[in-house]
């Protein structure tokens, strides 16, 4: 408490050197004239007389910031590649603390290649920095999908690095990671669970999204309460100026969306929801039981409250229901392997530009949920409920050679699960946990081209009676077409997601606190180097290491059962990505490689005497040690194509010699009375790999305009276009073998208006 | 030429999507069954459970088409055991082998499982507890605080080196109406440990008082009736039984290859060793005790009857 009230004193102390500061700061939001949109990226530049040169770059918001800045006349440019360049002469004082919003209208001069050449910058899949990448909806449109609309997860999906359990589940392991390690946040407010059963899904159509960054490690100090990744989401607003929606239909998936200004230029609001259809599409074509049923809603109101000043208020809903593994009709009827959770969130924003001080200041309040069910709705065998209750402010100080943000956080959790003795040695009680933090990042600009970024997070859960204490760095070094980068930290996460991880069918998960005491704990390390040899190719080499404590694993039985305790694990993973970007003309492509080792080491003392010693170690089954993803978009007289294709090596599965029963011989026995227990006569965890997974997906889509505003665009898609039989699980009691989904063909149709 | 470009994708295509990799989730093993059971000394028919190892959980099929044998190790005396499917009390079925024979102490048993498609036999060894040699020694008598009688005779089984899996303990009376014996078990056992500095001597310390006290709550003996002897059984199980650990610990035993000693199998195959004495008491004992002493009376025979019979019969020193 005393780090939490030293941080507060920080704050206050560096807020009012702010206001005495000598040299002038410049800030402001640029916005889209057209539709008010926030503009990320875009550079503002001042030169005076003699050339020099200060400057800075548009952030999620629109947000610029130039501090430093000394007296005298200055020549202000604003551009952004597609857009017309802002221009103005300012005469700036000593003391000067200006607000200077920016519209900028769209080029009616410059080609539409030349638009999506100039938003790759800074973004796209080689641009990877010290673990992360921002994802755009141009990136996501790249992604060939069975739905017109695009969605965040099957871009996320063709990053090396990222595995997905299959195309059935929901489950996304990013660098190692579980999916319960990975925190992801819309608009601050945090989001449990938001991938959708069929894999190509999540909570996030791209037509509601502005930038995606995704940390895959290495993330600083703003980010606690995960070990080991990011995925903060920053959606868009609605339009301003006018009303605008969409509606589509595609075999999985029927969406709309609709936005518009409540008060033309001030406020606006977005809605938009998708359902899934399943029945009617997909499983018709494939004639095969999907027994999903998913959707996903979400809304967003957002205020211009003042040159000065935004407010944002936004609710996510997703919703899942299915049965993971489906071999048969009866199967697909029966709900008692049914698993359903209802994921979500509401959360209001507030970003301040004082009129005196400069500094940007952001505060966040929202609450989050997440409600899992397996077994039949209305009896259930097992339930998890969490809700989470968050309240945190960031301030970032402008200087000259540092910028200095800090920050402040309360949560509260309430987490109540019934487990039907799953997990055997959980706690199932109600536990109310509170924690209190805070961190600071300093961004040292000293040397030309070098961003620093040291920064510490300290976390305190009084009600646990843990403190914790994060050193985090981040470093990035640019020198020509050379970047090179560095990042790493250490990470706890109080608050866990229980999953038995010997079922792939089995994706319900329990969250708790920390079964055994121990507090799950990750160091990351990473180093990336980056090169743009020419302007129309980009290189990124990036290797990673992640080290991982207190983790909870399924124990291993003998008996085939679904009840199972909880063993401590510790893991680690090593790995390397490659990434090679090309654009040229119509054409965009990329090819990248990840190559990861993910290891456990666990210890049981019952396997002794089976495997030799109560150590041992393994991989888990989500590693996948390599991956090739290759994308291609080709423009050509309003046509778009795109193909992906994607190859994995195979994941690891358990094996057994073959199954008996046991009997207990504690004395003389009669063999007629003692039936016995079926028993498995397993081998070392995941000792086996499934055959290696790869498929080439195919989309073709093409826009007709109607009017000014109104268009539609009709895709046609190919997934798994040569019908390869990828195998997404074996069950090993049955030996039946299940597929992920064959050959899709599809035909989507969207209106926009 | 549009043909010649399409045609090399068409069979890329085509090879990709045919090569199919073969995965199985039961790795091939030269284990094939498992076998579990005692053969205990109590028994005249032996009965042992063969389970096959199988590819899935499905339950085993109707027929074994293997050769169980046994074979007494240093007479090369073997049996051919015989199989039996059984339905057992939750519908589940085994198949369960018997022979005709009774295990003697100290002998050694090798049961052997022989395929008939393969040269791989599952076997497993057992070795029959050692007869012991029991001392009854001389009840003594004393008094507590001069007026409590006190009434001890210990027992020493000299052979013994575990802890016996159970021990029972008998009183047999006569009855002069009809010449025949009604015998009593008490629901007790004595006290009873190492002997100290012995490894291979079991004492036991039997309170004679107190077996006359529980006798005399749930007896009605009149004075037809004669105290005609004691007898004391124990079932002593052989090594392979000793648990890792020291606890029968179910979720422990069921890893494979616990407490296990199946050759190219898993299970347990173990032997069951049951041994018994009898003695009868001093007249001036037994009196003191409140007994009326058997005397002179005649003794039909046999002295012990069926169970006892089926135990090894132990000399006294």
């Amino acid at each position: 408490m005393r780090i939490f009230c030293n941080l507060l004193l920080l704050g206050v102390l560096l807020t009012v050197s702010q206001a005495q500061a000598q040299n002038a700061v410049m800030r402001g939001f640029i916005r889209d004239a057209a539709d008010g949109q926030p503009l990320q990226g875009v550079n503002v530049i001042l030169t005076d007389d003699s050339d020099a040169l200060l400057g800075s770059a548009a952030d999620r918001d629109g947000l610029y910031a130039i501090s430093g800045i000394p007296p005298g006349r200055y020549y202000l440019a604003a551009s952004f590649i597609g857009y017309n360049t802002h221009r103005d002469t300012l005469d700036i004082a000593p003391d000067d603390l200006i607000s200077y919003n920016i519209e900028l209208s769209i080029s009616e001069d410059l080609l539409d290649e030349l638009v999506v050449e100039s938003e790759r910058e800074g973004a796209g899949v080689a641009g990877l920095t010290g673990g992360l990448q921002s994802i755009t909806p141009r990136d996501i449109a790249l992604i060939p999908s069975p739905d017109i609309s695009g969605d965040l997860a099957s871009y996320l999906a063709a990053l090396p690095g990222v595995v997905a359990s299959g195309d059935q589940g929901g489950q996304l392991f990013i660098r190692g990671g579980e999916p319960t390690q990975n925190q992801v946040l819309v608009d601050g407010m945090t989001v449990f669970q938001p991938f959708h059963l069929i894999g190509f899904y999540s909570a996030f159509p791209s037509s509601i999204l502005n930038v995606t960054d995704v940390y895959a490690g290495g993330f600083g100090p703003r980010y606690g309460g995960r070990i080991s990744s990011v995925i903060d989401i920053s959606t868009r607003n609605g339009n301003k100026r006018r009303m605008a929606g969409e509606l589509s239909a595609a075999p999985f998936i029927s969406a709309g969306l609709l936005e518009g200004p409540i008060v033309e230029g001030r406020l606006s609001v977005l809605v938009s929801g998708r359902f899934s259809v399943i029945d009617q599409g997909a499983a018709r074509i494939l004639d095969k039981p999907l027994p999903y049923d998913f959707n996903d809603q979400f809304f967003k109101l957002h205020a211009d409250l003042s040159a000065n000043s935004q407010a944002s208020i936004s609710g996510l809903r997703s919703f899942d229901r299915g049965i993971i593994g489906v071999l048969n009709e009866a199967e697909a009827d029966s709900t008692k392997n049914q698993v359903t959770w209802t994921s979500q969130a509401v959360g209001a924003r507030y970003v301040l530009l004082p009129t005196r001080i400069p500094v940007q200041a952001e505060l966040l309040l929202s609450v989050s949920s997440i409600e899992n069910t397996f077994g039949q709705s209305e009896e259930p065998s097992r339930s998890s409920n969490s809700q989470e209750i968050n309240l945190s402010t960031n301030v970032t100080h402008y200087n000259r050679t540092a910028d200095i943000s800090w920050g402040l956080h309360f949560r509260f959790s309430e987490l109540d699960s019934h487990l039907g003795g799953s997990f055997q040695n959980v706690a199932q009680d109600v536990e109310y946990v509170s924690e209190a933090g805070g961190y600071v990042l300093l961004d040292l600009k000293g040397i030309e081209g070098l961003s620093f970024q040291p920064g510490v997070r300290f976390s305190s859960f009084p009600s646990k009676g843990r403190n914790f204490i994060e050193p985090r760095v981040r470093m990035t070094y640019n020198r020509g077409i050379h970047q090179v980068s560095l990042a790493g930290g250490i990470y706890h996460q109080e608050i866990v997601g229980l999953t038995d991880r010997r079922d792939a069918g089995d994706v319900f998960t329990a969250w708790t606190t920390s079964p055994f005491g121990e507090v799950p704990r990750a160091i990351h390390g990473l180093a990336g180097y980056q090169i743009r040899p020419t302007s129309w190719a980009r290189f990124v080499i990036e290797g990673f290491v992640k080290t991982m404590d207190n983790l909870s694993i399924a124990e291993w039985s003998s008996f085939p059962r679904f009840t199972t305790r909880l063993q401590p694990a510790d893991g680690n993973v090593l790995g390397l990505d490659g990434r090679v970007e090309v654009t040229a003309g119509p054409f965009y492509g990329f090819v990248n490689y990840g190559y990861a080792k993910v290891r456990y080491q666990a210890k049981q003392s019952e396997i002794q005497y089976w495997f030799g010693s109560s150590e041992y170690e393994f991989s888990p089954p989500h590693d996948r040690r390599h991956q090739l993803n290759a994308v291609g978009s080709l423009t050509l007289a309003k046509f778009i194509l795109n193909v992906r294709w994607q190859y994995g090596s195979g994941l690891p599965f358990s094996q057994a010699l073959g199954f008996d029963e046991f009997v207990l011989l504690s004395g003389p026995t009669d063999v007629f009375n003692e039936h016995g227990d079926t028993r498995v006569l397993y081998t070392y965890p995941y000792g086996g790999r499934l055959p290696a997974y790869h498929r080439l997906d195919i989309s073709l889509e093409r826009s007709f305009e109607i009017s000014g505003n109104t268009a539609v665009s009709v895709l046609a898609s190919a997934t798994n276009a040569y019908d390869r039989s990828n195998l997404f699980y074996i069950d090993l009691f049955t030996l039946e073998k299940l597929d992920q989904l064959p050959f899709i063909p599809a035909v989507g149709l969207k209106f926009e208006f | 030429m549009r043909k010649l470009i399409l045609l090399p994708a068409i069979i890329l295509l085509g090879v990709l999507s045919a090569c199919e990799e073969s995965v199985s989730p039961i790795i091939e093993t030269d284990r094939d069954y498992t076998l579990f059971g005692t053969l205990d000394m109590a028994l005249d028919s032996q009965f042992v459970r063969v389970i096959p190892i199988r590819g899935s959980i499905t339950e085993p099929g109707d027929l074994l088409d293997v050769t169980v044998q046994s074979i007494e190790l240093s007479t090369q005396q073997t049996f051919t055991w015989r199989d039996s499917i059984h339905t057992f009390d939750d519908g589940r079925i085994g198949h369960i082998f018997f022979a005709l024979f009774r295990i003697r102490p100290s002998q050694t048993y090798r049961l052997e499982i022989i395929p008939s498609d393969s040269e791989i036999i599952t076997s497993a060894e057992t070795t029959v507890p050692a007869l012991p040699v029991v001392e009854v020694l001389d009840a003594t008598l004393g008094r507590i605080l001069t007026t409590k009688l006190d009434v001890r005779q210990r027992i020493l089984w000299h052979g013994i080196d575990r802890v016996p899996f159970e021990i029972e303990q008998w009183y047999r009376f006569l009855s002069l109406a009809d010449f025949t014996y009604k015998d009593y078990q008490l629901s007790y056992a004595p006290i009873s440990r190492p002997l100290a500095g012995e490894t291979d001597v079991w004492e036991m310390d039997k309170d004679l008082v107190q077996d006359r006290d529980s006798l005399a709550t749930k007896l009605e003996l009149g004075a037809f009736y004669r105290l005609a002897g004691i007898a004391l059984r124990i079932t002593v199980l052989d090594e392979n039984f000793v648990p890792p650990g020291g606890e029968y610990d179910r979720e422990l035993l069921a890893q494979p290859g616990t407490l296990s000693n199946v050759e190219n199998g898993f299970g347990l195959l173990a032997s069951v060793g049951r041994f018994s004495v009898e003695w009868i008491l001093p007249d001036s004992v037994a009196k003191e005790l409140g007994y009326i002493p058997l005397g002179n009376t005649a003794i039909p025979s046999p002295v012990w009857a069926a169970p006892l019979g089926a135990y090894e019969v132990v000399q006294q020193h």
